[in-house]
Formats: structure tokens, sequence, C-alpha cells
């Protein structure tokens, strides 16, 4: 039997590390045919979370590919690029993952570095050369993939300029496979900006029709233009997926009448959701299959009457404490009309807690998160309890984020659960304790069907609360036991 | 197994010939076979797998019956994390470097994602943290570039070294 990896194999390998980027550089170095297998790997997304050092020579080597006449604009710049040697990749073409933004700021350290500009500042004059090379690499990428996924396209800084990659020379090749697109404008845009954005909407309109999902971030009154650009996107494509808008306030209407059927919705930070503009929603065709709503300042009685009319497909719902806080009758909807719904995540505030998940008993859930946002908690032995009462008979897996038991409420609530829980993940401020887990280990045991455990961990030096233990009894009846020290 | 549905079995043949009887939802784990009987349809004929030995799809085998009423994986994410291989899991992944590549090219051929995930996760873990030369060493592979390329190599990419 061989005892060496098969080729084949290596690829599928690496992905579990395209997170681990040092060792993915020592894979390179390994033999030559690790390294044909890694690079393309490590050159898909390069830009991300990369430090000083590593942005000056990312950029170094993107400007060794290029050509003798790619490089002559730096001439022009003053910028002297000294000679080097070829190459052994053309690390250009692998890139599936393209930040107009972070190639930008890769610049402007390389830019800072050659100048010795160490503390960073540059005059503003100067931004104009960084925008340029900015450009010229841009094109050279541009030129280069064909592979590109996914396109970041955000107006961060006051001098980033919006530039139209959608015109650069191979844009059509290198842009048509996009499956996700994610433009980012800003509080303060000049109308160029504005424009520049609903170009670059518009070209990607006629490159790409595969697009699965678009997030449209920080677009005010100033630029209403852009839903032009929007509208004329979302319609030439065909798999839409998944349309995110968030920190917005201009008017949804025809963004929403563009929309096509068993898509997912999500609504962040958005403002005039009244019912009228909902109302055509409820109207339109379009059949929600994923709606994701919070911070925003829709009514209650608009979220009912949009919850009855998506109820045919509607499967996962998001929503935050707003409006659950004085009704209880979101429940009372989703019971009596979602029946496609199986996932529900929400936030709830309301200080009658069993009365507002009394409905939860009729509704068809398999996952529900139940997100305690009151800032008292809910350290009650006899209510706690009771909420186990209410629980759908279908519920597989249960989240509870932020709630306070004793131990004796954790006890009577699993006592009261009759659903067949096969994941819990359990947040609780305080922390669970060894007590706990015990409890949970001894409901699985009489269960037998608990597959998944997921808490918070405390750990001071060597000590865990719960303890290795206690996780240790937990490991033997239940498959997986996982505390993380963070809340994820 | 008892209260459940009676279900037929599947036969399946190893490369050597060797038969294997598993239930058909034992079977249904591997996209392949899935496929497979949804064509056929009802059959008492035996599967030939022509890629699997014996001793593997024995494994495999294991892995799927202890697998059986996992929920179907989500789409794949690109961001794969190495930190999350149950008790049992670890368990079936301690087994020989050769073996373990084999249940890869089965896992991969069989098309079980969770079988293929788990068993690239194991060797990415034996990856991690390791110098290119302990690489070569635990993974018995010759270094085959001259020092001029692995010099060049290096320098193209150190934009990635150390973090």
């Amino acid at each position: 039997m061989s005892t060496q990896i098969p080729l084949e194999c290596l690829e599928q390998i690496f992905k579990h590390l395209l997170n681990y980027r040092s060792t993915l550089f020592n894979c390179l170095l390994v033999n030559r045919s690790w390294c044909r297998q890694v690079v393309p790997l490590l050159w898909s997304r390069p830009f991300s979370r990369l430090q000083w050092k590593s942005s000056l020579r990312l950029i170094q080597t993107y400007i060794s590919c290029m050509t003798k006449d790619q490089k002559s604009f730096f001439t022009d710049l003053d910028i002297f690029i000294p000679e080097s040697s070829s190459p052994l990749f053309s690390y250009a073409k692998y890139l599936r993952k393209f930040n107009y933004n972070e190639l930008s700021s890769c610049v402007n350290i390389w830019y800072c570095d050659y100048y010795q500009h160490g503390d960073g500042n540059i005059k503003s004059d100067e931004y104009i050369k960084i925008n340029l090379i900015t450009k010229e690499l841009g094109k050279f990428i541009i030129s280069h993939s064909n592979l590109i996924h996914e396109l970041y396209i955000s107006k961060t800084f006051g001098f980033s300029q919006i530039m139209d990659i959608t015109s650069f020379p191979g844009a059509k090749s290198s842009l048509s496979h996009l499956r996700k697109i994610r433009i980012t404008g800003a509080r303060y845009m000049e109308t160029k900006d504005i424009n520049d954005f609903s170009n670059i909407l518009i070209g990607l309109s006629q490159i790409c029709t595969q697009v699965r999902d678009i997030e449209i971030y920080k677009f005010h009154e100033t630029s209403s233009r852009i839903i032009e650009g929007l509208i004329t996107l979302i319609k030439s494509q065909q798999n839409l997926s998944k349309f995110t808008v968030s920190y917005w306030n201009l008017n949804l209407e025809p963004l929403i009448f563009a929309l096509e059927t068993q898509m997912g919705l999500s609504l962040h930070q958005c403002d005039g959701l009244d019912s009228k503009i909902f109302q055509t929603i409820i109207n339109s065709p379009v059949g929600l299959k994923k709606l994701y709503l919070t911070d925003n300042d829709m009514s209650t009685g608009t979220l009912i009457t949009l919850l009855r009319n998506t109820s045919g497909t509607l499967n996962q719902l998001t929503l935050d404490e707003r409006v659950t806080i004085s009704s209880t009758s979101i429940f009372e909807t989703i019971a009596t009309h979602c029946s496609s719904l199986s996932h529900l995540d929400i936030k709830v505030l309301n200080p009658n807690i069993l009365n507002l998940f009394r409905p939860l008993r009729q509704t068809q859930l398999k996952h529900l998160v139940l997100n305690n946002v009151s800032s008292k908690g809910l350290y009650d032995d006899e209510v706690f309890p009771e909420i186990g009462k209410f629980l759908p008979k279908t519920l597989q897996n249960l989240g509870l984020i932020y709630w306070d038991f004793t131990l004796q409420s954790l006890q009577s609530f699993l006592r009261n659960c009759d659903c067949p829980i096969k994941k819990i993940f359990l947040y609780k401020d305080s922390g669970l304790n060894d007590d706990h887990l015990n409890i949970i280990t001894q409901y699985a045991r009489d269960k037998g069907i608990l597959k998944s455990l997921k808490f918070l961990i405390r750990s001071c030096g060597k000590i865990s609360i719960p303890s290795q233990e206690a996780i240790k009894r937990a490991q033997e009846v239940i498959p997986l036991v996982q505390g993380n020290n963070r809340f994820n | 197994m008892t209260g459940a549905p009676e279900q037929r079995n599947v036969k399946l043949t190893s490369s050597e010939g060797t038969e294997f009887k598993v239930e058909r939802d034992v079977a249904e784990k591997s996209v392949l076979l899935k496929n497979m009987l949804e064509d056929v349809g009802e059959s008492d004929m035996a599967i030939p797998l022509p890629n699997v030995t014996g001793p593997i799809l024995q494994k495999v085998i294991e892995y799927c019956i202890h697998h059986r009423d996992d929920p179907v994986p989500a789409h794949d994410d690109d961001t794969k994390k190495t930190d999350d291989i149950d008790d049992w899991d670890a368990e079936f992944c301690k087994v020989d470097q050769g073996t373990l590549y084999e249940l890869i090219l089965a896992s991969n051929y069989l098309d079980i994602k969770p079988l293929l995930d788990l068993t690239c996760k194991t060797v990415a873990n034996m990856i991690k943290g390791k110098s290119p030369e302990e690489i070569r060493k635990t993974f018995n592979i010759a270094n085959d570039f001259t020092p001029e390329e692995e010099e060049q190599v290096r320098r193209e990419n150190e934009w990635c070294e150390g973090r």
C-alpha cells in the first residue's frame, strides 16, 4: 500500500488549510507537485487580513508579473521598478475574491514603503498616484483572471475612487462567473461616485447572469440613482437567492418588485418599511424563502400581514425584539399560517414570556433559537421550566442564548421537553458549571437522542468551568460536546 | 434495528470480489450509490465497486452505519474548520497513513462528503504547524526543487509567510 498522499487528494486536503496561510506557505516549499496545488488556493483570496509587510510583498509579486509595457506607467509617475526574473506562476489568474478597496489599501502601503513614508502620512496629491497604480494593477488582474466569484466595491475613504472595473479590458471574461457582489456606499458621496456605482451595476448586468447573492450597504436619499443600476442588475440574474440591504433609507419598493420568487431577503437598519411598501411585497409574486429583519422600523401589524402572505414558501425567519416586545401575535401568526417555516431565530424582550411562547407548541419548527435580550435575564424557577412545555413537537435543534436558570429549573425545563432534540446550544451569561452539565448529560442518557451540545466555557489558567471531567462524562453519552471560549 | 421499518439490503462488491450487504439507508450515505439505486430501482444485483478494496469498504460501511441518522450536510463552505472532529470520528481515523489515503480516495469516489471532509481534515491536522522539511519527512516526500527554484517560490510568496 502506497504511503504517498495521492495527488488527487491534495487539493481537498489543502482546502482545510485555507485559514492557515503560514502552513500553506510551508506546503508550497515541499516539492513541485505540492507547490502547483497550493498556489491556486493561496492566490485565490490574497488580500484579506494582510499586515503591512505582507501587503507590500504581495504588490511586489503582482508587479513582477507585469510585462515591461504594462509597467511603463510607473516611469511616468517617477517610480523606478527594478528588473526581476519572470515569476514562476501567473499569480493573478487564480484570484477568486476581488475586493478593489483591499487592493487599494495594499497599494497604499506599497507606495508608503517605496517613498519611505514610515508614518503612513501621504499628501493629498499623492492619492492621485495611488489611485492610478491601483487602477493599473486592477486592470492587470482583471485581464489575467477568469475565475473571479466574489466582487466587493466600496467607498471606504474620501479619496477612494469608484472605478468602473466592468470597462477594464478582459472584464467580460473575468467577471462572467460572479456569484456574489457587495456594494458599499458612504454617508457622503459625490454625484460622480453615485453615477460610477450605478454604471458598475449596469455594466455587471451585461456581463454576469449567475449571481446568487447581492449585498448593498449604506446608501441614502442622495444616492437614489443607484436604484436604477440595482434593478437592472437584479433583473438580469437567473439564480439570485439572497438579497441583503443594510443601512438604507431609499425607497425599497422598486427593488422588491424586481426580485424573483423563492429567495432570501435580508433587511437591516432600513428606514421606511411602512405597511404601504410591504403591501407591494405581499401583492407582488415574491415568494420569500428566507427573511431576516433586524433593526428596522417595521410595525408588528405589517410583519403579520407579510408573514400571512408568504406562508406558503417561508422557511427561515430571523427577527429582533421590536416586533414581539408588546405583542404576542407574531407567534400566533407563525403557528396559524406559516406551516413551511422550519427555522426561527428570534430575540425576545417581552415581560410576559409564557403568553408569548404559548403558540410555539402549534408550529412545525425544527430549529429554534431564543435569544433573551432583557437586561434582567430571566431568573424565575417557575417560568423557565414552563417554556419547555411550549416547544414544538417537531423541534430538533434548540438554542437558548442569555437565559438564566437555576439547576432545579434547568432540570424541570428538560423534563418538560417532549420534542426529539438532537442539538442544544446554550450560552448563559454566568456560564455552565459541572452540575448544569451533569443534568444535561443525564437528560441525554434518558432520551438517547441528543447528538450535539455546545456551550460557553470559562477558563482561568488550567482550570475550566465546567471541568474537563464533567465534559468527559458528557462525551460518553453525547457524540459532540463542545465548549467554546467565545460566543459564535 | 428494532422498531424501524424493514428495508431491503443492498449488495456491494469490492475490487477483490468480496460481497457486502448493507441496509439501503446506509448505502445511500454515498451520493454515487444513492443515484445508482434511484436509477436502477429494486434489484438483487450486487453493485461492483472496482476502485474500493474489501478492507476499505468495510471501514467506509462502519462510518456510514455510525452516521446513518446524521442530517444531510449543508452546502460547501470554502472556509473549512479543522478543529471540530468528535471523539468517535477521531478514533475512526486512527489508522496507518496508507489506509487514510485509501479512505480519502474511496470517499471521493463514492461521494460521501462528510467522510471525505473528516479524512482530509485528519491529514490537514497532520500538516499544521510543520516546517517543509518536517512535512516531507512525515509524508515520505522527496524535494525536487532546485535551490534557485525553492528560493524563487519563497520570494514570490513570502507575503503569506509567518501568518
